[in-house]
């Protein structure tokens, strides 16, 4: 399923699955909002769930935005992604509190 | 005056000579064209070409790009269906205004890929068109040609690269492991490509599985040199700092992340199990009853590992556990609902430790796996002797605690009296201070030892911490701990979702030292 | 092999100012409050005979600590005899098997 986005500003927000199909493009899209904006806000609460290579993207990208002195927040993680970020141990540096 | 038609003798011979200027043009053409590397060469023909029948313009398309110097107002013009003269005129050959520049003809001729264009006079004869007709022909076999070589090149290289990595990458993640001694092993390995993604290796008491994110040649060689920097790690005394310094570099280099699942398997029954990033272990006891190992840091590779849990558990006859690729979880069927994690569990739960395989992948039919799927079973043998036995929070079950330590211990066993002195305090302590309602007991004999499990569901408690006197006095409380703690050889405590583990291994004291 | 007791049972032999209490049996932490209702009230001169005691707990140790001290602070005399293996492992490994009135 291709990626479906909106730019608000500084904020990117994403629409749909993120998965293996477009995580190629969520890296483009990452990289090219990073560029136009400096701090990441990814407002994810149109994504009912994402598997492990968009977790990839998610983390390349936040890396590389801490090697530049930027910040990458996530908001609006739902219980699938929640659960998917725990389970990984990324939760945390992607700012969202532990569930439950 | 009258214009004297030209004579046809000198004509011909004007023919004769262009034709053979052309036909030795052709001759030294074709070696050129057979010699061509690159499309940049091509341009250099079609130049040729064109002096030779007096024309100045000459520009050559390769799949919609002009190759070299064009006029802009070429770029404007369609590509031409078959070769045609556009007539002078036809063309605003780009001039401000029409009366500044001759107007020319533009021989346009399509090759294969693109096509070439001609201009600067004001006609072509037939025999310039047959020229360049014959030059286009002859550019698209050797564009052909070039092309076919290049793809014959890449792919030899392409076949050499995924020969060697999938050479490296079958060393590193053998399809078949060696079953540890009491031990049932089994293991299902589907990867999605030919190879990258799961991996899963042994290094003497170590099994180890895991994922690299990132396909191909490069995943292989990361595979390859975690196994190495696993070996060394695994013999150190320190295995998380290790192992982080060992590949965080080169995984953060090339930008992929591997996760790990790695557990030291002793022969009776001891496991060490730690989890970076991996989906949760499941350690499913021989009631079905399920314990998760979660990652207790994310993947190698995303961020400096700080540091790992390492988990003591023992695996009790029949009790194994169970490794498994997000390719499981993550597999969905044609609504897109994934099989997830909590059908995992149930199907860990449910299904015995032997068939969890077989009804994992009987239970994908219908599913798309778009991922490796590896599958891991590790089982202690149920035929040996031991015991579980669940027995309800309450002081009257000591007795049938006992006797269920019984089943699994030989009377003459030196460590016998110490384990149920120490099982019972530890017992007594749940029901009184932690207010649980249901214990259960797992053990069974290692030499001289007794491995011991005992979980409760009360509450959070971690009664080491609360040994602190000494013994000696004549006081009334306070002993229960102490016993346990000095027939303890060994003893861990986890809280586990919603209970207490304890991990003992009980064994006669050495009463000389305590006096 | 018979199967061990599941319960405790406590002969009581009381005459004049001797009280004499033989066990058999568990003394564990279901067992004690059952004991202890036995065995008081301390005589001048108490005998504690734990022979036929199979397993006895922290719960049991600390029974017997409890009657020791009641008789000493009462002036009473107390004293075990017949602490057999697993008892008296119980006792070495508390550190109570020295600083208890054993026979």
């Amino acid at each position: 399923m291709p990626l479906t986005y909106t730019v608000n500003g500084p904020e990117l927000i994403l629409s749909g699955r993120l998965d293996a199909q477009n995580a190629l493009d969520l890296r483009a899209v990452l990289a090219e909002h990073a560029a136009q904006t400096g701090n990441l806000h990814v407002n994810m609460a149109d994504v009912p769930f994402m598997d492990s290579s968009a977790l990839a993207a998610l983390v390349s990208a936040l890396k590389d935005r801490r090697r530049e002195g930027r910040t990458l927040r996530l908001t609006g993680a739902s219980p699938a992604v929640h659960e998917l970020m725990s389970l990984t141990m990324l939760g945390r540096v992607f700012g969202l509190e532990e569930p439950r | 005056m009258d214009v004297t038609a030209p004579d046809p003798f000198t004509e011909l011979l004007d023919q004769v000579v262009d034709l053979s200027d052309q036909l030795v043009f052709l001759q030294r053409l074709i070696p050129q064209a057979l010699a061509l590397t690159d499309e940049a060469q091509a341009t250099g023909l079609v130049q040729q070409a064109a002096a030779l029948i007096n024309t100045p313009g000459a520009a050559l398309n390769v799949r919609g790009e002009w190759l070299g110097d064009t006029p802009g107002w070429l770029r404007g013009v369609q590509p031409p269906g078959h070769a045609a003269v556009l007539p002078a005129g036809a063309v605003h050959t780009g001039a401000p205004f029409i009366g500044a520049w001759r107007l020319t003809a533009v021989l346009a001729v399509p090759l294969e890929q693109g096509w070439l264009a001609l201009w600067g006079k004001l006609d072509f004869l037939a025999g310039e068109r047959e020229l360049i007709n014959t030059l286009a022909q002859l550019l698209d076999a050797a564009l052909r040609a070039m092309h076919g070589r290049r793809e014959a090149e890449r792919y030899a290289i392409q076949e050499r690269d995924r020969r060697q990595a999938r050479a490296v990458w079958r060393a590193v993640t053998p399809e078949a492991l060696r079953t540890p001694p009491g031990y049932h092993l089994h293991l299902h390995s589907q990867p999605a490509s030919d190879f990258g993604g799961d991996f899963q290796f042994q290094e003497a008491e170590w099994i180890v599985a895991g994922d690299v994110s990132g396909k191909g040649l490069p995943a292989a060689i990361i595979t390859a040199m975690f196994a190495s920097a696993f070996t060394v790690a695994a013999r150190s005394a320190s295995l998380n700092s290790t192992l982080g310094e060992a590949l965080h570099d080169h995984l953060e280099r090339s930008g992929a992340f591997c996760t790990l699942a790695a557990m030291q398997v002793r022969p009776d029954g001891q496991l060490r199990v730690l989890n970076i990033g991996h989906p949760p272990v499941l350690l499913r006891r021989a009631d079905g009853r399920l314990e998760e190992v979660r990652a207790s840091a994310p993947p190698l590779g995303t961020f400096p590992l700080l540091h790992v849990d390492v988990e003591r558990m023992w695996l009790h006859p029949g009790d194994a556990l169970l490794v498994y690729s997000d390719g499981l979880f993550e597999a969905e069927d044609t609504a897109g609902v994934p099989f997830g994690l909590e059908r995992t569990r149930q199907l860990a739960s449910q299904v015995a430790p032997t068939a969890f395989i077989r009804q994992a992948v009987a239970g994908l039919r219908g599913f798309e796996v778009g991922d490796d799927l590896t599958l891991l079973v590790l089982q202690r043998d149920p035929a040996a002797r031991g015991v579980q036995r669940r027995l309800p929070g309450d002081l009257q079950a000591l007795v049938a605690l006992s006797e269920a330590l019984r089943e699994a211990v030989p009377p003459d066993h030196p460590a016998l009296m110490p384990a149920e002195l120490a099982i019972t305090e530890l017992f007594v302590n749940a029901v009184r201070h932690g207010g649980a309602r249901e214990v259960t007991l797992r053990a069974h004999t290692s030499g001289t030892d007794i491995l011991v499990t005992l979980t409760d569901d009360g509450a959070p408690f971690d009664p080491r911490s609360a040994v602190t006197r000494e013994g000696g006095e004549l006081r009334e409380h306070g002993y229960g701990l102490l016993i346990a703690q000095r027939c303890a050889r060994e003893w861990h405590y986890a809280r586990k979702a919603q209970f207490n583990r304890q991990t003992l291994r009980l064994r006669a004291p050495d009463l000389s030292v305590l006096t | 092999m018979t199967r061990p007791p599941t319960t405790l049972d406590v002969l009581v032999r009381r005459d004049a100012d001797d009280l004499h209490l033989s066990l058999s049996g568990r003394l564990d932490a279901h067992q004690v409050p059952g004991f202890l209702a036995a065995a008081e009230p301390l005589a001048a001169r108490t005998t504690l005979d734990l022979g036929g005691v199979t397993f006895m707990d922290s719960s049991g140790l600390a029974a017997l600590v409890r009657l020791v001290r009641t008789a000493r602070a009462a002036g009473q005399d107390l004293g075990i005899v017949n602490v057999q293996d697993g008892v008296r492992l119980a006792m070495e490994i508390t550190g109570l098997y020295a600083v208890l009135p054993i026979r």
